[in-house]
């Protein structure tokens, strides 16, 4: 009878030690786990305060305010057209005063003052670009390159004659 | 002897964990203060981002109402009389160089602008102190007046307006 108590015991002492290891386990655990949390939110933010769009969508910006700025080879009565009245003469369908249609002169300035300024291609740092000039839902597009990937971009409103030109560029990289 | 150990349990645990979040401190404490030197320069280059835009329309640069109040206008007539009074604006933008340079139309040769050969010419600096650093940049409009068929007319060319500064050691 005593014999069998002792071994009671024993074994009472046993479970009683395991529950304790297993519960001091478990605490540990359970404090690695808060502290890789803290981490884990610790380096969300230092990452998220890393992002640099605005800026670098601001030249964008202003390539698109240059680009509708450049006096162009058209010509109406009043002299040379800038890119932004150009863009309205080509969805009009209109000829230039010198000559040349207007669509065509569009196409081949925007077309080169892209490619110098981005400098777009597989080894260079913008692998593609995509302009588009829209004007309430008729698209005059432009695309070159690798159009996949992360890009910066930026959008300008014109409105004229009770229309609104939309002129989207997103440069990929 | 049993509470002894236990103490002694406790107290291993304690050192235990003080010495692991003090490890965990010094590793946030480290990972703060490595990029504390990229984050002034990174401010200083973003400081020189905003004072490009800044200058491309500040009244000594922009277009103003000469070629319709366009914004990322620079006046290149106003830009070169500029240029040449640099002197009493030493020190007035805090930067290094600044300096304008014509994309398109493309030219054959580059050429620095002088009143002789403006406006065959190319690049435009206002500052240049040679100074090794980072630069930034904006497009601009760089507008003149020129004159066809008797006529004077508005012309803009796409340009980059360049802004450098010092590297900070």
């Amino acid at each position: 009878m005593i014999k069998k108590s002792c071994q009671e015991q024993k074994s009472e002492i046993l479970a009683t030690k395991s529950r304790k290891a297993q519960e001091e386990m478990v605490g540990f655990g359970l404090i690695i786990i808060i502290v890789a949390i803290i981490l884990l939110v610790f380096l969300w933010f230092s990452l998220a305060n890393q992002n640099r769009i605005s800026s670098e969508s601001a030249e964008v910006e202003s390539f698109i305010h240059s680009l509708l700025q450049y006096t162009s080879e058209c010509e109406d009565y009043s002299g040379n057209l800038a890119i932004k009245d150009l863009i309205f003469y080509c969805f009009d369908g209109k000829t230039c005063e010198n000559g040349p249609n207007s669509c065509e002169i569009l196409n081949l300035t925007v077309k080169e003052i892209i490619n110098q300024s981005w400098q777009i291609g597989a080894n260079n740092y913008y692998k593609g670009y995509s302009l588009n000039f829209d004007l309430d839902g008729e698209i005059i597009g432009f695309r070159q390159g690798n159009l996949s990937g992360n890009s910066r971009g930026a959008w300008e409103e014109i409105p004229k004659r009770g229309k609104m030109l939309n002129v989207y560029l997103s440069t990929y990289y | 002897m049993k509470a002894q150990t236990k103490i002694q349990q406790t107290a291993f645990m304690l050192v235990a964990l003080t010495l692991f979040f003090v490890l965990v401190g010094m590793f946030v404490v480290g990972f703060k203060f490595a990029g504390l030197k990229e984050t002034v320069t990174d401010l200083d280059a973003e400081n020189v981002r905003l004072l490009v835009s800044k200058l491309a329309n500040s009244p000594e640069f922009s277009c103003e109402e000469s070629f319709g109040s366009k914004i990322y206008c620079i006046d290149a007539d106003k830009v070169m009389m500029l240029k040449e009074d640099i002197s009493s604006y030493e020190n007035f933008w805090g930067v290094a160089n600044i300096e304008i340079r014509k994309l398109y139309p493309e030219v054959s040769r580059e050429t620095i602008c002088t009143l002789a050969n403006y406006p065959e010419c190319n690049i435009i600096r206002i500052i240049s102190d040679e100074v090794v650093g980072f630069d930034t940049s904006v497009f601009i409009s760089l507008c003149r007046k020129d004159i066809k068929n008797n006529r004077f007319y508005d012309k803009c060319e796409i340009a980059k307006l360049l802004v450098s500064y010092e590297k900070i050691q």
